[in-house]
């Protein structure tokens, strides 16, 4: 008896699971967005776009005289639940390789490199956004949005 | 030679059962479907099934279903074992034919499973019962019966696994006004009072990033 309650059990929460991921993808898929956001900690330049869940994200720092010292490619899956954001990052290449001093840009990509579920929580207010991140820092980045992030979001701005 | 005494009878045969009673005999498969068979039948079968494996000569079984061997015809004792066959085949039940000496029963092992059942009755008594399946299927429904429950736990600890690991990933805030301010900051973290003192309108709120403030604010 107690076999046929842990195969129910197991039966209606994967289902669950599956039904709220699925949601999750969905809204995700629905972004078109593109997102600056410049990170006064670090110095470096964050441009992140997204469309049909698909997020590109280069990251770059120029030095003071303005030539770039290290750029970064990422590339991920969005999911939406709410404000929440979810990134799956499947690729994460450096666009600048060679000798390249040490510098905080690559610190935090090589870092993140070894993560592949991103969690964030995205508060648009208007053309402004907010982003409140817990990992690797506790941070809450303002920027700068064109675009929507999700169906939800598209039906506010109309 | 006498007639033979014709009794009530319930005799399990392998996975079905041979039922007699004065108004007639039958065979009732594990499925539930009977099948009617004659009186002289059910004898030969009764003969055949209490001495399973052994050869049984065609002599006795006549004697056993008829009495006399005179008063039946040539085909009486292969018409019967034909009919029998016929009923006892959906069993895997087999009466083989040993030639010049007789016939005898094969019956498959039987796989026998103990099911619990549910609380029969008020007095919470469990009972158990016996099924028994045809051996292969049997195996089979154990093996899946197995493997379902194998998946259904890894299905449990998968899914267990994404909720906690959501939980804990989640980025959760609060909101709260402090004076003439209203702040959300990531939680487990808020302004002094300090900072906040003298200052109006929408703020978010992190250690490392201080006091963001909104331009608009929030709908």
């Amino acid at each position: 008896m107690w076999a046929k309650r842990v195969i129910f059990a197991s039966l209606i929460s994967s289902g669950l699971l599956a039904v709220v991921l699925l949601y999750g993808f969905l809204a995700g898929a629905s972004c078109q967005y593109s997102v600056s956001i410049h990170v006064a900690d670090d110095d470096r330049d964050t441009l992140l776009t997204c469309y049909r869940g698909k997020v590109v994200a280069l990251q770059t720092k120029a030095a003071d005289d303005g030539h770039i010292v290290s750029k970064w490619k990422v590339e991920a899956r969005q999911l939406r639940f709410g404000d929440q954001t979810v990134y799956f990052v499947y690729s994460r290449v450096p666009l600048v390789t060679g000798e390249i001093e040490d510098n905080s840009n690559d610190r935090f990509n090589q870092i993140s490199s070894g993560y592949n579920f991103l969690f964030y929580r995205m508060v648009r207010v208007e053309d402004e956004i907010f982003i409140f991140q817990n990992f690797p820092r506790r941070f809450v980045h303002k920027g700068k949005v064109e675009g929507f992030l999700d169906f939800w979001d598209m039906w506010d701005q109309r | 030679m006498t007639k033979p005494i014709i009794d009530n009878l319930t005799l399990p045969i392998g996975c079905c059962t041979l039922e007699r009673t004065e108004s007639g005999a039958q065979v009732i498969l594990n499925n539930g479907k009977a099948f009617s068979i004659t009186f002289p039948e059910s004898l030969i079968l009764q003969k055949l099934v209490e001495n399973e494996g052994v050869v049984i000569t065609k002599h006795d079984l006549i004697v056993s279903a008829w009495g006399r061997p005179e008063i039946i015809g040539a085909n009486s004792l292969p018409v019967a074992i034909t009919n029998l066959r016929k009923i006892l085949e959906l069993s895997s039940i087999k009466i083989t034919n040993i030639p010049r000496k007789g016939y005898k029963i094969d019956m498959p092992e039987p796989h026998v499973e103990i099911e619990t059942e549910q609380e029969r009755t008020e007095t919470d008594l469990i009972t158990s019962q016996v099924v028994i399946h045809p051996p292969d299927h049997g195996v089979l429904k154990g093996v899946s019966d197995k493997l379902k429950l194998y998946v259904s736990f890894i299905l449990l600890a998968f899914t267990g696994y994404i909720v906690v690991y959501t939980a804990f990933s989640w980025v959760k805030i609060d909101c709260y006004d402090m004076g003439q301010a209203s702040v959300c900051s990531i939680k487990g973290e808020s302004p002094s009072n300090s900072l906040i003192e003298g200052k109006k309108g929408q703020f978010y709120f992190s250690k490392q990033s201080g006091l963001v403030e909104v331009s608009k604010n929030v709908g």
